[in-house]
């Protein structure tokens, strides 16, 4: 008799507990949280609400370029903007940090394809600027460039993430990959309207290697070790002053061709794509299944700590990017500027401080 | 007595047995619905949304006029294993009449996936339709025994020029068979 109370009471908890699990779980699977976005100062509504599990959602924001700061289709500078032959180029970059936590945005331009000074707000004129946005917050950011002289130029501004992290850890890196970076590109028009001749790289005379067609990229960068790898590179241990060789596998997609351009950062700065040369820019164009990797080099920073490297790929230079104010272009390539993953440069001086504490290289100092 | 205990010995195991399958077929038609609308089919994934109001627009007269269609644009990534089956992944970018499983044409919408196992890349795939409301891509490991961690990454696009609406999320998901 106890015996088969025993089983029942076994039985009820089994059922019960079936019970809670599955509800647990169906409730679950429809679980997602919901955000309201902000209204700007003028009371003009924005966007209205985001739902997402903010544990998981690293990077959500928007971008726009403006000739004023007002968030209006008619104000929006779209894809293309004329001035006069000195006239400076200036604009408003509209962000809106759609996340639930602070966020610092670096910001830096590119005027045919080279990084150039501009002011942003009241600072200075400088290569890199940072914005620091709060939750849900929606911004205009002013920026000024020097006139860059008569024809058609691309001008791009670029809006990075997450650079003050320096963390080596390989989840940190991995996640960099293609994200953290937001762009906005236009054709500028200074009293011209023929676009100019694109020079592309000849990747042959650079020793580039041919990679096999299934080669997983498609339409983008990696950055590894060896050419045509895999596998993927995340960080790396320097010495200071040194020349780093790496390679840069850029691929066409397996339906179309591509074309780009590509520029080296370091610590967000520009530098040339090949140590001990003055080239910053490759221009490239691969036929469809093209993939390649061209060796790549730079000359490792002089201060001991962690320090970011990183490639930027920029699809199709120099073309019009619209057909009518904010009709874009069809192209059949992915539109999108793509940062490669951020290599954590852990760069020591150790060689160097032996090096200087021997006599000779001391007297060397001295003298 | 013991006619009474075995009574609700069954009546527990066939309702034991009955939540079983109500489950199961629950989780079927669940999942078979969650793919229809384009959301979580794995073991877990990642689906944001973002819904929009579209501004208020001055007309000629200067009277106010407000465009009353409201849109949501998901961006989601799942990765998951089959039963003795291989690693797949789904990437996708989708605009939608707010609150409805209706498309939204918009000017670009756009999806690149990416899917890592360990520190190999595996996969790497865009997307990209004009005038449309949906674009995805998705992957299938030509292997089935996979010991490894997984990792399916995607960089979305919403652009609505005329509307002011642009939108760059970036979701990922992971499966850790290690």
């Amino acid at each position: 008799m106890k015996k088969s109370y025993f089983l029942c009471l076994v039985l009820f908890i089994i059922t019960a507990a079936i019970i809670v699990f599955c509800c647990h779980g169906i409730e679950n699977s429809s679980d997602l949280i919901t955000m309201t976005g902000s209204v700007d100062g003028s009371g003009r509504p924005t966007t209205e609400s985001v739902s997402y599990d903010p544990e998981s959602v690293e990077e959500s924001f928007g971008l726009g370029l403006y000739d004023a700061p007002i968030h209006t289709p008619e104000h929006s500078l779209h894809f293309s903007q004329t001035c006069a032959e000195n006239e400076s180029v200036n604009g408003y970059l509209f962000i809106s940090n759609q996340m639930t936590e602070n966020n610092s945005y670096l910001i830096f331009c590119l005027m045919d394809y080279n990084q150039t000074p501009f002011s942003c707000d009241s600072d200075e004129r400088g290569i890199l600027h940072r914005v620091v946005l709060r939750p849900y917050e929606e911004r205009f950011v002013q920026y000024s460039l020097d006139p860059p002289g008569k024809g058609i130029h691309d001008f791009e501004i670029f809006a990075l993430l997450k650079t003050d992290q320096h963390s080596l850890d390989t989840s940190f890196r991995q996640s960099t990959d293609f994200s953290y970076l937001g762009s906005k590109r236009l054709n500028l028009f200074v009293e011209n309207e023929t676009f100019p001749v694109v020079r592309y790289t000849n990747f042959s005379s650079l020793s580039a290697r041919l990679c096999d067609p299934d080669y997983p990229i498609n339409d983008g960068i990696l950055l590894t070790e060896e050419p045509c790898s895999t596998k993927g590179w995340f960080t790396e241990g320097a010495e200071a002053g040194d020349v780093l060789h790496y390679w840069i596998n850029l691929a066409a997609d397996t339906r179309y061709p591509v074309s780009f351009a590509v520029i080296t950062l370091v610590d967000y700065v520009q530098v040339p794509l090949q140590a001990g040369t003055l080239e910053k820019v490759w221009f490239g164009n691969l036929s469809v299944g093209e993939k390649i990797s061209v060796p790549g080099s730079i000359v490792v920073p002089s201060e001991e700590g962690v320090h970011e490297l990183m490639m930027v790929y920029i699809p199709v230079p120099y073309q019009r990017l619209e057909t009518e104010p904010g009709v874009s272009t069809e192209f059949q390539q992915w539109l999108w500027t793509e940062p490669s993953i951020r290599i954590g440069l852990n760069v020591s001086t150790a060689v160097n401080a032996s090096r200087a504490d021997r006599p000779e290289a001391k007297s060397q100092v001295a003298l | 007595m013991k006619n009474t205990i075995r009574f609700i010995t069954v009546c527990m195991a066939f309702l034991l047995v009955s939540v079983t399958c109500v489950t199961a077929v629950s989780a079927q038609q669940s999942d078979d619905q969650q793919v229809a609308e384009g959301q979580d089919i794995g073991v877990g994934g990642m689906e944001v949304t973002h819904t929009s109001v579209t501004c208020p627009v001055i007309s000629i007269f200067g009277i106010s006029n407000t465009e009353n269609t409201v849109y949501d644009w998901k961006a989601g990534t799942d990765i998951w294993k089959e039963w003795l089956g291989p690693v797949k992944s789904k990437h996708y970018s989708k605009s939608r009449i707010s609150g409805t499983d209706n498309a939204y044409d918009i000017p670009v919408i756009g999806v690149r996936g990416r899917v890592w196992k360990d520190d190999n890349s595996q996969f790497d795939q865009t997307d990209m339709e004009y005038n449309s409301a949906d674009a995805s891509v998705n992957y299938q490991s030509s292997e089935i025994f996979l010991s490894a961690y997984w990792k399916a990454q995607s960089d979305h696009t919403f652009e609505y020029s005329s509307n002011n609406d642009y939108w760059y999320p970036r979701t990922t998901d992971e499966e850790d068979l290690t």
